[in-house]
């Protein structure tokens, strides 16, 4: 395997919780490591709360990390704080954001979207902007151009607004897109178009891109590996296919046993035991609501297993069927 | 921008108010030159209105016409810088404090707060009383006395643009704060800068005349306020002239009204929620209006040709186009369809709760042989609830948030019969063990619950009076798919156990098909077909039930081999944006 | 909830120590050392040999002046304001002091009528939008707002007092009356508050009736109500106890921020009445260059409306559950 573009490494993030008085932190982030590779595609799957957003602000360094490293190709960005470096690491990782009526400033035209990348990172000279942003526009499916340039947000329907939000990522040329849930805010019919754009570029440019979802279904569509967020933790990674045909974590099982698909969806009975308990800070997060945990399992964290190659799985009950691995592997 | 001036340019308020406005800008700059001089003695004192002193003369003899016109100009400069300055430092401080947070937040508003506490009158006269006499003292005190507000209506506005995710995007595209500031956030404040400064002079002059009365202008200068103050030192109650003091009055209150109509029509424009619809636009409805038919056996819900219009700027729009279906008693009907498709329009229809500016414009609704949109008054409310209840998206804001959920059910309870409250606790307690929920959350109040146990209190509120069919207006988009398969099972369980119909209404067709015994597609307001889970499942005939099937990716491998590069067709085009404003709620 | 009224309290404590120090730096900042100017005002009403300890007693001194600093604060603790120049030699915080009462009743009285009045309009207006209370009264009122307060006072003194002879034409009673607590006396003091209150209360009206009916509006077009009405209940019903009870919280919230501002147009109201509030006391002090007794009606009445916000916070937590839960 070549070294890999993106790289994070033990990452962590908490907030302040409470009010003046308690200085108490909220752990959002519990050590998430990942990477990716050139031309793929890795699904960060997760619900509501599990942290995933977090962790695309930290990647888009929106945010900046408690502690964990972050090297884009083989180098340590966070170390390197300049405002240069950070224009750098900004010219080679964009983000698409979750909500395309949100992400585009409603007073500007679509033109004025793209143009800004464009010439804050220099990428073409002046007299080729408008040929470069029509191109742009083409590149994203979104014809006329001409027309579509004219145009502000208000005037374009969802899926249009998030092609725009693509267009503008690819502006600067990335080698590695952060898309947050692209489609989740889109229109059924509109959702499949976009995705296949995504797959689309890093077919055709090599781009590596992290999909953010809650949706299962469209992570198997798009991803080439998968990773699976818990309160704040990777509780199962490995190869797309492999991670949904044969899920190791009982999470992974509860979450798939609840996508609506099938007739006989809403037969089957949740792999889950009810509880309105927080996740604990000791010991595995899902314990409470584990169907099968044990009494370790509250107190221990699990460690990582490797039950099959470039398969990971943070469980107890996996320990026996294979590797530990080391904190450090993680891929 | 050019847009919104047009807008303002054709707004009823806002010509009214400009009008006025300019009239006085106009007497400010060139009326002196018309009338004698204020400050000369020209007649007898307190002189009522006469030829040659059309407004009367003061206690002094001086022409109070003149006084008027004159006292204008100081009054309005001033009024304007300060207003001017008001909003330049307010906004300075405010965007600062919300845009960089953090610490310099901390001690901006908690500067910010102080002064608004204090009292401005009180602080602007220990100032003035201080500080060497003249129109620049005024303009100091008042802004001294009056930035915090502005600060703290400025900080609110970007802290909530700073986080809107076009300036996160604006962030990772490698954007100077500067620019972000200047280029992203000031552009979407123009209303609000444009507002700020109309209500800071407002407050300019208003506070600007209080002071002078009190003696605290120059008052060997002409103002509005000197003239008052003047008014009352020359005894113009006790001698009963009315004319010294009622035209700078009056022409004080028009600048200040003036004022206001901008500022309400900039807000209304900015915030069209505020605006009054008209629904005078919409065409007389042409349904008959047969109050009651024979049931027809094994239907209870008969929706029959139903066309509903909404009124927009642009006139009548149609939301639902001749739709019909069926719902038998105890059956799940199933409605699918995207955003702008009609279906929570319809949902809405079924319980009588079209907002003002939408009609039933053609067709009908028949429960159980009960023209619905016919209903009105008590006889609807006895209706709604009783036969038809309904579990809104939003469980998140559809509990009143300052009653316990005990009050909630005791008021549905109340609303349609006589019951004690120890009754309806009772029968809240039943309710909430039904949906898996702890008796005790009786007392809770909703913001102590999570998204998916306010759900669960949705339903247990729908099921109170044992209603024949429960509307179920996405219920379970907003929610995890964990969350959403255990809530669905209890519903089915629920279903099966009451045995009441059910009208799911989502955008999710292949949930639609697990829960559903029949489905309606609906397209741009047309219901495209309608036929059972089954045999849509088999194969759906209409080519836009075959693309919203074919848009979710399954889970099994069949469809997971490498997309076809050809794109979807883009179906949702792009509509005008006055009409979204007009349709409240759906999904994006 | 108590962690919350501890803030707000920490709050205003240190809202009231600002005032408390602007009290103190203004004078001291201020060109042409006006107290100086006061001082030699002082000289033909005693004797110069009284003059030093008389501005010890104000606290200019010729010691440093973080020691004037404490001093002031030391006196302040002690209720001591010091010596007013207009009614040499009472004290500050006597002459403040009954002024004080008269101004809290009248102004406490007319605003409270004011916002619950312009509250249920509010609430109604938006209830029937477009009908005639929201495009006739609403207009109107607001164009009544736009006078200065003082100025409606003047006309009604004029209309009322001068021409109909209706109410009497100033001071909170009648100068045959005796002080104290009979029924004629409460009955006098009404009679004598009815003119300034209600141009008080006229002048105000419009304000609390237009931000109601926004909120209310913006309520009105939320699920909560949608659902109200969904369930059935009656239209009275959802309009007080469902919309109007949510709408009124940023109300409240704000209605603490114009205490200042309605005290303010309010004191302006008492000088048209000769009223013996603290207004009446502040056109004195401003007439005479009293600086003792203006600095002295500034921090009292900047402790009374502090004093009104706490209590509009404490109503807010009464009223709003969420606010109970988060602090």
């Amino acid at each position: 395997m070549s070294a890999p573009l993106l790289e994070a490494e033990g990452l962590t993030r908490s907030y302040l919780a409470g009010g003046f008085f308690s200085r108490e932190r909220k752990p959002i982030l519990k050590g998430v490591s990942f990477s990716l590779q050139p031309g793929e595609i890795v699904a960060l799957v997760g619900e509501s709360g599990s942290g995933k957003s977090t962790l695309a602000r930290l990647l888009a360094r929106l945010d900046m990390p408690d502690s964990g490293r972050l090297r884009l190709a083989g180098r340590d960005v966070l170390a390197d704080g300049g405002a240069q470096a950070s224009l750098d690491y900004r010219g080679r990782v964009q983000m698409v954001f979750q909500d395309p009526f949100a992400s585009l400033n409603p007073v500007h035209t679509v033109a004025y979207h793209l143009e800004r990348p464009l010439v804050r990172h220099g990428r073409v000279p002046k007299s080729g902007l408008r040929t470069r942003v029509l191109s742009l526009l083409e590149s994203v499916g979104l014809t006329p151009a001409e027309a579509f340039a004219k145009r502000y947000p208000h005037e374009l329907s969802g899926g249009q607004r998030q092609r725009v939000a693509v267009a503008r990522a690819l502006a600067v040329e990335p080698q590695v897109i952060i898309a947050d849930e692209p489609t989740s805010m889109l229109d059924v019919s509109t959702r499949k178009g976009v995705l296949q754009l995504l797959r689309g570029l890093t077919q055709e440019r090599g781009i590596g891109i992290l999909f953010i979802t809650h949706d299962l279904a469209s992570a198997r569509h798009l991803a080439d590996r998968i990773l699976v967020l818990y309160a704040g933790t990777v509780v199962e990674a490995g190869r797309a296919d492999e991670v949904l045909r044969q899920p190791r974590h009982p999470y992974t099982k509860l979450l798939l046993s609840a996508v609506p698909d099938g007739d006989d969806f809403l037969q089957a009975a949740l792999p889950v035991r009810p509880t309105t308990q927080a996740p604990p800070l000791v010991g595995c997060p899902f314990a409470p609501r584990c169907p099968v945990s044990e009494p370790r399992c509250s107190t221990l964290t699990p460690p990582d297993v490797l039950p099959a190659a470039n398969h990971l799985v943070r469980c107890h009950l996996e320990v026996p069927k294979g590797v530990t691995a080391d904190a450090s592997v993680s891929s | 921008m050019r847009d919104f001036l047009r807008r303002l340019s054709r707004h009823r308020k806002a010509a009214v108010g400009g009008s006025l406005l300019l009239f006085f800008l106009l007497l400010a700059v060139v009326g002196p030159f018309f009338v004698m001089d204020p400050m000369e003695l020209v007649g007898r004192p307190h002189q009522p209105p006469n030829a040659a002193h059309w407004f009367g003369t003061t206690g002094q003899g001086q022409d109070v016409l003149a006084q008027t016109v004159v006292g204008s100009r100081q009054t309005l400069a001033v009024g304007f810088a300060v207003g001017a300055l008001v909003t330049l430092i307010g906004a300075l401080v405010g965007i600062t404090a919300g845009y960089l947070g953090r610490r310099v937040d901390d001690v901006l508003s908690l500067t910010t707060n102080v002064f608004l506490v204090i009292p401005g009158m009180p602080l602007a006269i220990v100032l003035g009383a201080y500080l060497p006499s003249g129109p620049l003292r005024m303009v100091a005190v008042l802004t001294v006395a009056g930035w915090a507000w502005n600060a703290r209506v400025f900080r609110a506005e970007s802290l909530a643009l700073r986080g809107r995710d076009f300036v996160s995007a604006a962030v990772v595209t490698g954007e100077s704060h500067s620019r972000i500031v200047s280029r992203e956030l000031l552009p979407n404040m123009a209303a609000l800068v444009g507002s700020s400064f109309i209500g800071n002079t407002l407050y300019a002059v208003g506070a600007q005349v209080g002071l002078e009365f009190l003696g605290l202008g120059d008052v060997s200068v002409v103002t509005w306020g000197t003239n008052l103050y003047w008014a009352g030192n020359d005894a113009a109650l006790l001698t009963r002239s009315w004319w010294i003091f009622v035209p700078t009055g009056l022409c004080i209150a028009l600048v200040g009204f003036a004022l206001t109509l901008l500022s309400s029509a900039i807000d209304e424009l900015a915030n069209p929620a505020l605006r009054v619809h008209k629904p005078a636009a919409l065409p007389a409805s042409t349904a008959p209006r047969a109050q009651l038919e024979k049931p027809v056996p094994g239907v209870l819900l008969r929706v029959q040709d139903l066309c509903i219009d909404y009124a927009t700027e642009k006139g009548a729009h149609r939301v639902v186009d001749a739709v019909s279906f069926d719902v038998a008693p105890g059956e799940v009907f199933g409605l699918a369809g995207e955003s702008g498709s009609g279906k929570s329009t319809i949902g809405s229809a079924l319980l009588g709760l079209l907002p003002a500016s939408a009609r039933v414009s053609q067709g009908r609704i028949l429960f159980n042989g009960m023209d619905v949109a016919a209903l009105e008054g008590p006889a609807l409310r006895a209706f709604r609830w009783r036969q038809v209840s309904m579990v809104f998206q939003s469980a998140m804001s559809a509990l009143n948030p300052v009653l316990t959920l005990g009050e909630q059910f005791h008021d549905t309870l109340a609303a349609h019969g006589r019951v004690s409250r120890a009754a309806s606790y009772a029968r809240a307690r039943e309710l909430l063990g039904m949906v898996g929920l702890s008796p005790d959350l009786v007392t809770a109040w909703p913001h102590q619950l999570s998204g998916g146990m306010r759900q669960r209190v949705g339903i247990a509120l729908a099921l109170a009076l044992e209603p024949r069919l429960v509307i179920m207006d996405e219920p379970t988009t907003a929610l995890d798919v964990v969350v959403q398969k255990e809530l669905l099972q209890r519903m089915v369980e629920l279903q099966q156990r009451l045995g009441f119909a059910m009208l799911f209404i989502t955008h999710d067709l292949p949930l639609l098909l697990a829960l559903s015994d029949r489905v309606g597609v609906l397209q741009g307001g047309k219901l495209v077909e309608v036929d059972t889970s089954a045999n849509l499942r088999a194969g759906a005939r209409h080519p836009y039930t075959q693309l919203l099937l074919s848009s979710f990716p399954h889970l099994s491998a069949k469809d997971a081999a490498p997309p076809p590069v050809q794109q979807a067709p883009e179906l949702s085009v792009s509509r005008p944006s006055t009409r979204v404003a007009a349709i409240p709620g759906g999904h994006r | 909830m108590g962690r919350y009224i501890l803030r707000r309290l920490g709050f205003y404590l240190i809202a009231a120590w600002a005032s408390l120090t602007l009290n103190f730096v203004i004078p001291r900042l201020a060109p042409g050392d006006p107290a100086a100017a006061m001082f030699a005002r002082f000289e033909g009403k005693v004797a110069p040999e009284a003059m030093g300890a008389l501005k010890a007693a104000f606290g200019f001194t010729d010691a440093p002046l973080y020691a004037q600093y404490l001093t002031y604060l030391k006196h302040l603790v002690q209720g001591d304001l010091g010596m007013s120049y207009a009614y040499f030699p009472a004290r500050v915080s006597e002459v403040i002091g009954t002024g004080l009462m008269w101004t809290v009743g009248l102004a406490g009285v007319a605003v409270i009528i004011s916002f619950v009045a312009g509250s249920f309009l509010g609430v109604l207006a938006a209830w029937n939008r477009g009908g005639w209370l929201d495009s006739g009264l609403a207009p109107a009122l607001a164009f009544l707002g736009a006078f200065p307060y003082f100025w409606l006072a003047m006309l009604a003194l004029y209309l009322f007092g001068f021409v109909l002879g209706w109410f009497p034409l100033r001071h909170a009673y009648g100068h045959d009356m005796e002080p104290g607590l009979s029924f004629a006396f409460a009955a006098d003091v009404a009679r004598h508050a009815v003119l300034p209150a209600s141009s008080i209360v006229v002048a105000t009206l419009g304000g609390w009736m237009l931000g109601m009916r926004n909120t209310m509006v913006a309520t009105l077009g939320t699920d909560s109500i949608r659902l109200a009405h969904a369930r059935g209940l009656p239209p009275r019903q959802v309009m007080l106890r469902y919309a109007a009870r949510n709408a009124l919280l940023p109300n409240v919230t704000s209605f603490g921020m114009a205490v200042g501002f309605v005290l303010s147009g309010s004191l302006l109201t008492e000088i048209v009445f000769s009223y013996p509030g603290t207004g009446y006391l502040l056109i004195l002090a401003v007439r005479n260059q009293d600086y003792p007794l203006m600095q002295g009606l500034f921090l009292v009445i900047t402790l009374a409306v502090l004093a009104a916000n706490f209590a509009v916070d404490l109503l807010c937590l009464w009223l709003d559950p969420r606010t109970r839960a988060h602090a």
